[in-house]
């Protein structure tokens, strides 16, 4: 397996204050990694420091093979990046930053841009500083393509558009992008968008990365099971592996599941039961499991 | 080892284009004005009874009527160009690497592959070009005005004079921009650069402590008025400035966006 981004023990406070902690964690060359996390959770401090934007305290990391602490001018060579806020020249025109911007990178795909500058309707002679939020976006997306990257690193880049726009944008990243056999980092807590262009998902709270699946994975063995037992079952049933939340509605048991799903049902079967629902959960109702279940840890 | 980038420094000087502008036409139309009143200042001053006249005694020392070359130099050397020259220094380097920041740009110029060496180095030759130009085009602006009267001025050694006010006003750039490096407000960074322009002009006011001061040294009295090129001050303050601005990308490349 070919990694196209490898970080290993990243850890980065600020004033004391940890905000990303021993983070570990690959991504496969071609593969679209949905990067989770509520506001805060350490996403873009760690996205800065892949890009050399901030230097870890401890840990590093290697993006296509470069070390992203000792060679982040070659990672930025091979890397496009859409920031979390949109921050370009704004005095600039639309193709006045597309120049500016050509003229660090040896590859420009100037049909691309043509392209997309059709698609979004961008006003190419407009000045930045008068685009709305979601042209300053696909203008960002504009420029993290141009240089034809093997990876994309998006930091919610769909937060700020309007529903036609995401589409648009989700689109643009599963054709274009994945299609072509780009890596793409996207960071997000925008659960839907994330659940449908996603391979594989990482989920971080508090700095700390909870757990990295694949959506598969997701899909086929996170689920809740209620259950309405005719008679007590034993503690020892809760007590399984891949078993990580158990709660009483009503009379019934809401059984929360991570893994061994086939173990546990057949565990289960072993009591008398009046019904038995295999519940699916969706990214968003995983997530917050993940991030409830590391609050009460 | 590539140091400079042309596509940034021809963004800096289009930020700054309205500075390189203003300034330049503001020393220019000094230098037409000072180059024209040579007489009618003269004249006026010897109107003046001789007590009043010590009240001027700073403005126009005695010995400054005795050539235009020696008037010409005294109003732009330790005067206009000097003073006007310090103030484009603090505006122009103020805002280089903290308006960066400040506009919160700073992330999308780092993230494009180009070492911060270069951006740093960029910036501060776009900042050297705008103070050259300045002082350059109103040097000759002088020498040229000046040919039009009927007095003679030295332009060789005003040329040269310049050249030394000059490296003078790169000395107080490079400080700026050290303090546009370490304070991400253009205008705190500016005014932290006025506190230490202060500071050295207050070492010129003491006999003992003049030496020190930098505005001693640049206004180039000691070659223009007794012909000896100060060739230990001029090796300073070019150390200086090139001090200042290693100094400066060095915290530039560790800076965290």
């Amino acid at each position: 397996m070919t990694w196209a981004i490898e970080l290993d023990g990243l850890t980065k406070s600020f004033r004391g204050k940890m905000a990303v902690e021993n983070l570990s964690l690959n991504v496969e060359a071609g593969s679209i990694l949905g990067f989770l996390g509520q506001n805060g959770a350490g996403k873009t401090t760690t996205i800065k420091m892949m890009l050399g934007l901030l230097r870890p305290d401890s840990g590093g990391g290697r993006i296509l093979g470069k070390s992203i602490t000792g060679e982040s001018l070659q990672v930025l060579r091979k890397v496009g990046y859409v920031a979390e806020v949109q921050q370009m020249y704004g005095y600039m025109s639309v193709n006045e930053i597309l120049n500016f911007s050509r003229q660090f990178y040896s590859r420009w795909n100037s049909a691309l841009i043509k392209r997309y500058l059709d698609f979004f309707s961008l006003p190419s002679k407009e000045k930045i500083k008068n685009l709305s939020k979601g042209m300053k976006t696909q203008l960002a997306l504009i420029l993290a393509m141009a240089h034809e990257p093997e990876v994309l690193v998006l930091d919610e880049p769909s937060s700020g558009l309007d529903p036609i726009n995401r589409q648009e944008f989700l689109r643009i990243i599963l054709d274009e992008i994945s299609l072509q056999g780009k890596t793409v980092f996207l960071s997000s807590h925008q659960l839907h968008d994330v659940e449908r262009v996603a391979d594989k998902v990482a989920f971080i709270n508090q700095g700390r990365l909870l757990d990295v699946r694949s959506m598969d994975n997701l899909k086929t063995t996170v689920k809740k099971i209620r259950v309405v037992f005719q008679r007590e079952p034993g503690s020892s049933l809760f007590s399984q592996p891949g078993i990580t939340e158990v709660s009483r509605e009503g009379s019934a048991y809401l059984i929360a599941v991570e893994e061994n799903l086939e173990g546990i049902l057949a565990e289960i079967k072993k009591y008398p039961y009046f019904t038995l629902d295999i519940i699916d959960q969706n990214l968003e109702e995983i997530f917050i499991e993940k991030v409830r279940g590391d609050r009460h840890e | 080892m590539t140091v400079m980038n042309k596509a940034l420094i021809l963004k800096e000087l289009r930020e700054a284009r309205w500075k390189l502008v203003v300034g330049t036409g503001l020393l220019a139309a000094m230098a037409i004005g000072l180059a024209l009143v040579y007489e009618t200042i003269r004249d006026f001053i010897f109107m003046v009874p001789q007590d009043q006249l010590e009240r001027y005694g700073n403005l126009f020392p005695p010995n400054v009527f005795t050539s235009y070359s020696v008037y010409i130099w005294s109003q732009w050397n330790a005067k206009n160009l000097t003073q006007i020259g310090t103030i484009l220094a603090i505006l122009t380097g103020m805002s280089l690497i903290a308006g960066e920041f400040h506009g919160q740009t700073a992330g999308f110029l780092l993230t494009r592959p180009v070492s911060r060496r270069v951006v740093f180095f960029s910036k501060a030759a776009a900042g050297a070009i705008i103070l050259v130009t300045a002082v350059t085009v109103s040097t000759l602006t002088l020498i040229l005005t000046a040919s039009f009267t009927p007095h003679s001025v030295e332009a060789g050694r005003l040329l040269v004079a310049a050249g030394i006010t000059l490296l003078g006003i790169l000395v107080i750039f490079a400080v700026t921009m050290l303090f546009s490096t370490l304070i991400e407000d253009p205008v705190k960074a500016g005014g932290a650069a006025v506190l230490v322009v202060v500071l050295i002009s207050a070492l010129g006011l003491l006999a003992q402590t003049r030496k020190l001061s930098l505005f001693t040294h640049m206004n180039a009295a000691r070659y223009f008025l007794g012909g000896v090129f100060p060739a230990v001050p001029v090796v300073l303050m070019a150390l200086s400035v090139i001090v200042l601005l290693v100094a400066g990308c060095q915290i530039f490349c560790k800076k965290e966006v």
